[in-house]
């Protein structure tokens, strides 16, 4: 990581190498598809509304899937506001109203059908709407969150476009289906597996990007979720030290424990806050209201972020807050628990598991750890991307809240999944990712 | 596991018995269903060692393959089983009604194996026999690749949720059934009937010992148990090549009967064990909706053996890419459709959703039934907006689409809105669907206040997916230089010793 930093000591310019990369790869018309790695907040949405542009400046008339209805707002409004020359269209299914932020905007058109958006450069939707369009084929499709689209949605969207940029962050969920069956593991064409590997699969002499750095994560978390989540493709921060800074508004009184943990983090960007060893059910009472207790606590006392977009300082709001868990019975409990916190900020908190908290960015992140207070280390529990995305999510500071134990829980269960052939291994391995996190956070440990 | 399902296995674990966990049987119990229990040999993947089979528990008929190495009584085996299996599909395809494209089979076949291992082994034996050649070198009797061609497709069928004609006992028992044991535990026919029905004079602690000896309950298979291997059986195929590399006739009929009588010993308990299990599972109420269910086995069934006749294919060794992506979207509305029909049915498993927060019921608090909108084609419709109070922690967003075992068929409805207040919750939602014709609703089609409702998400009729021709796979899922995997490979890879060449 240090030599990584060394190597590239303007990470603009990195990025824009990267970037300007990707484009000529693009335009060269040597390739089918081009596929772009980004660890957590590296730009990708730029990168996004940038090849759209250039696509629409080459005479293209491009069109981007995304996985959510979210994400594809977020797309129009974006791609909107870079390019007001550009009208764009957002394809949408019945019974969609606009948020009123897209409504506001004059070069934006919604359509029930492609007829409705015939005067559009850019058409934008998500997969699932894409699957239900017959007959038009673009020359390019942008595929926002790649990683996440699953290769039998691939297959229903893939004739409505000639080459394809992928574009995702492989460190996060994979996708997954409930039916268990053992039939195609170790297919190429596997429909469960993500449309990314599996058409690399299929195609060779793909080029495969990646952006080298995250804008969104603070030089103490970028060297740590790289080693972890990211072994092979390293990537660096985009800010220095110096850059961002929390700082309290108000002294500290009472709840020294809460005071101590939420110190520790405003100083070194991380601390573990560790609770008392005992095996607990997930929805364990103590622990989900220990986080609800740390955001109210963090409301309470005030603090101001400085950071390269605010350089004067700027108040954190509860919406700068996300509390993020593995259970949707937990996110549930700790939405209860914040209101019992009385504090009048606290609906305002987002509460979420990792696999809704995915693609989205905020201040400060309270994680509940998945392992914490449990007696065996499950698949689920040790998937790599569910810790990255809780642990990636956030610009400043970063706080755990955990019993104590999860080392010895890790040392009691290895990886025991079954090993088949023609499935290529899986990096980062989970129980490995988790092992580097933990060592981490050993050191910004504050026992409760 | 939910709140309740986990209060359930604790509950059999305190009081030492089993717990039922669903007032219905969700699976349909054919009234002749054809018992199969497969014994596979240890060391040699899908050498088949032996079976059990027949409709009734008083005709079991017992093949045994006396050197399971040699193919040639390999498939003989598979001779004489598909035989007794393809009477007992064939007799199914008797009754048919209906005309052109809905005429089909009144009644489909049913094989019932002990355990989920059971399926493994007949699956592995349709795809030993289902491309075998009935000419030229190395020729099997007729019946053989029929009969794995059948086999695959019970086996491939068994994949999807709520289908009915191949099933584990053990699966089915465990789903009505809570334990006080692991769900591994769960999957050894002996220690699961140990719990639910111990035999006469020992209680379930003592079932329990039995069902764990090999010597006093032998394993269900299709492995066989590792000392009985040792012990008896090995020795035994032992002394039958011996009888057979010396060409003696006499001994060769007395190790046969040997091995014969061994294997009996091994597999006799456990064919009477499943019958039993059948009866106790007779006496579980059969779910209403399972009759629905077994109208598409029906139709499987039907269209599955037009195919054979007509001379298809057999399947192939592995899905393509379509395929496997249809394959795919089948099997997950299927199992979609199979949770919710249990939940509509039963009300202990729509009270285990209810737990999870996936169902709510409640009492009516309000209700503004002459409520009308206007359709985007510029009908008036009427659209009541009901509110629930509820106890249960509602977990389910605005929009979700709603069912309601508790309304009328057809009842359909729409949450309009999800409020905490204090600790109950209070669900709006709007009745979208079974109210008639007509502009005012019909009698008793919405919810009144003070009646208590439940609703439950509607997997709904979703479009089939739409993916390209199967013979056009598109670039991201078929490498252009690829042309025909299996051709690639010569014929004679898979080559091996076909026996004892003599």
């Amino acid at each position: 990581m240090r030599t990584d930093t060394g190597t590239t000591p303007d990470p603009a310019a990195a990025a824009a190498a990267a970037t300007e990369a990707v484009l000529a790869d693009m335009a060269s018309g040597r390739h089918r598809a081009v596929v772009v790695d980004s660890p957590p907040g590296a730009g990708k949405s730029t990168l996004v509304a940038r090849a759209a542009h250039e696509l629409t400046a080459g005479g293209e008339r491009p069109i981007i899937v995304a996985q959510t209805n979210n994400q594809v707002d977020d797309l129009v409004v974006r791609l909107a506001r870079d390019h007001p020359g550009i009208v764009v269209g957002r394809l949408s299914a019945t019974g969609y109203s606009p948020p009123p932020v897209l409504d506001a905007l004059t070069n934006t058109t919604v359509g029930r059908t492609l007829a409705d958006l015939a005067g559009c450069r850019i058409v934008v939707a998500t997969a699932a709407k894409w699957a239900t369009v017959r007959d038009a084929t673009f020359g390019w499709a942008i595929l926002d969150e790649a990683y996440q689209m699953r290769s039998d949605m691939l297959l229903q969207i893939v004739e409505r476009f000639d080459r394809g940029l992928f574009v995702g962050d492989p460190g996060q969920l994979d996708p997954f289906t409930i039916v268990g069956t053992e039939r195609w593991i170790g297919l190429p064409h596997d429909p469960t597996q993500n449309g990314v590997s599996v058409m690399l699969a299929h195609n060779q002499n793909i080029p495969v990007h990646r952006l080298p750095v995250s804008w969104r994560l603070p030089s103490s978390a970028a060297p740590t979720i790289s080693r972890a989540f990211y072994p092979f493709t390293h990537f660096s921060a985009g800010t220095d030290d110096d850059a961002r800074a929390l700082e309290f508004r108000t002294a500290g009184f009472g709840r020294t424990d809460l005071d101590e943990t939420l110190a520790q983090a405003f100083t070194t960007g991380w601390a573990l806050h560790e609770l008392r060893r005992r095996h607990v059910p997930r929805t364990d009472t103590e622990t989900l209201q220990t986080a609800a207790d740390l955001a109210g606590r963090l409301l309470h006392r005030g603090a101001v972020a400085t950071c390269e977009r605010h350089q004067g300082g700027r108040p954190l709001e509860p919406g700068d807050i996300a509390i993020g868990v593995a259970h949707r019975d937990q996110a549930d409990l700790v939405r209860a628990a914040l209101a019992r916190t009385g504090n009048p900020g606290a609906p305002g908190v987002t509460v979420d598991t990792a696999n809704r908290l995915q693609g989205r960015e905020f201040e400060v992140v309270i994680v509940v750890h998945p392992l914490s207070g449990r007696r065996d280390a499950t698949a689920f529990h040790l998937e790599a991307g569910r810790l990255c995305v809780l642990a990636s999510r956030h610009r400043q500071a970063c706080i755990v809240v955990a019993r104590e134990g999860i080392a010895d829980l890790l040392d009691s269960h290895p990886s025991t999944d079954p090993v088949h052939l023609s499935v290529r291994a899986k990096f980062p391995d989970g129980w490995e990712a988790n092992q580097i996190m933990l060592d981490k956070l050993a050191q910004h440990r504050v026992a409760a | 596991m939910s709140t309740l399902s986990a209060l359930a296995y604790v509950q059999a674990m305190e009081s030492m018995q089993a717990v039922p966990l669903t007032e219905f049987r969700h699976r349909r119990l054919s009234a002749r269903p054809l018992v199969i229990i497969p014994l596979a040999m240890a060391g040699e993947a899908g050498a088949p060692l032996a079976a059990m089979v027949g409709s009734a528990k008083r005709n079991g008929t017992l093949l045994v393959v006396a050197q399971p190495r040699n193919r040639d009584q390999r498939f003989a085996f598979a001779a004489d089983l598909g035989q007794v299996v393809m009477d007992y599909i064939d007799s199914f395809r008797q009754d048919r009604r209906g005309e052109g494209e809905r005429s089909r089979y009144t009644d489909a076949p049913q094989i019932l194996v002990p355990n989920p291992g059971g399926i493994k082994a007949l699956a592995d034996l349709g795809r030993m026999c289902r491309f075998r050649s009935t000419s030229g070198p190395y020729a099997v009797p007729d019946a053989v690749p029929k009969f794995g061609m059948w086999l695959t497709f019970l086996v491939e069928r068994a994949e999807q949720a709520g289908t009915s004609m191949l099933l584990p006992v053990t699966g089915m028992l465990a789903e009505h059934w809570a334990t006080g044991q692991s769900t591994i535990e769960d999957q050894n026919l002996a220690s699961l009937m140990a719990w639910i029905a111990p035999p006469p004079g020992l209680n379930v602690e003592q079932a329990m010992a039995e069902a764990e000896n090999p010597d006093v309950c032998p394993p269900a298979g299709p492995s066989t148990s590792p000392e009985f291997d040792n012990r008896d059986l090995a020795p035994a195929i032992r002394r039958f090549d011996a009888a057979r590399t010396l060409d003696d006739p006499h001994a060769l009929a007395a190790t046969e009967r040997e091995l014969r009588e061994l294997i009996a010993g091994q597999i006799q308990p456990t064919w009477r064990m499943v019958w039993e299990a059948i009866s106790l599972l007779r006496s579980v109420p059969e779910a209403p909706r399972t009759a629905k269910r077994f109208e598409r086995d029906c139709k499987a069934f039907t269209d599955y053996s037009d195919y054979r006749d007509s001379g298809g294919l057999p399947q192939r060794k592995r899905d393509a890419a379509i395929g496997a992506a249809r394959r795919l979207g089948w099997l997950e509305h299927a199992l979609a459709e199979f949770e919710s029909d249990m939940a509509f049915d039963d009300r202990s498993v729509l009270a285990d959703r209810r737990s999870a927060g996936e169902a709510f019921a409640g009492m009516v608090v309000e209700a503004e039934p002459s409520r009308t909108v206007t359709t985007a084609k510029d009908r008036r419709v009427p659209r009541p907006l009901v509110t629930v109070r509820t106890d249960d922690p509602v977990r389910l967003a605005a929009d979700t689409r709603l069912i309601s075992p508790s309304m009328p068929a057809g009842h359909k409805a729409m949450i309009v809105s999800v409020v905490r207040d204090g600790d109950t919750t209070r669900v709006t939602v709007e009745v979208t669907g079974g109210m008639g014709r007509g502009r005012i609703p019909k009698q008793g089609t919405v919810p009144e206040p003070g009646q208590r409702v439940a609703y439950l998400p509607d997997p709904g009729w979703r479009p089939a997916p739409q993916f390209p021709a199967s013979d056009a796979t598109p670039w991201t899922h078929s490498a252009a230089d690829e042309g025909d995997t299996d051709s690639a490979v010569l014929d004679d890879a898979a080559a091996e010793e076909w026996g004892n060449e003599d």
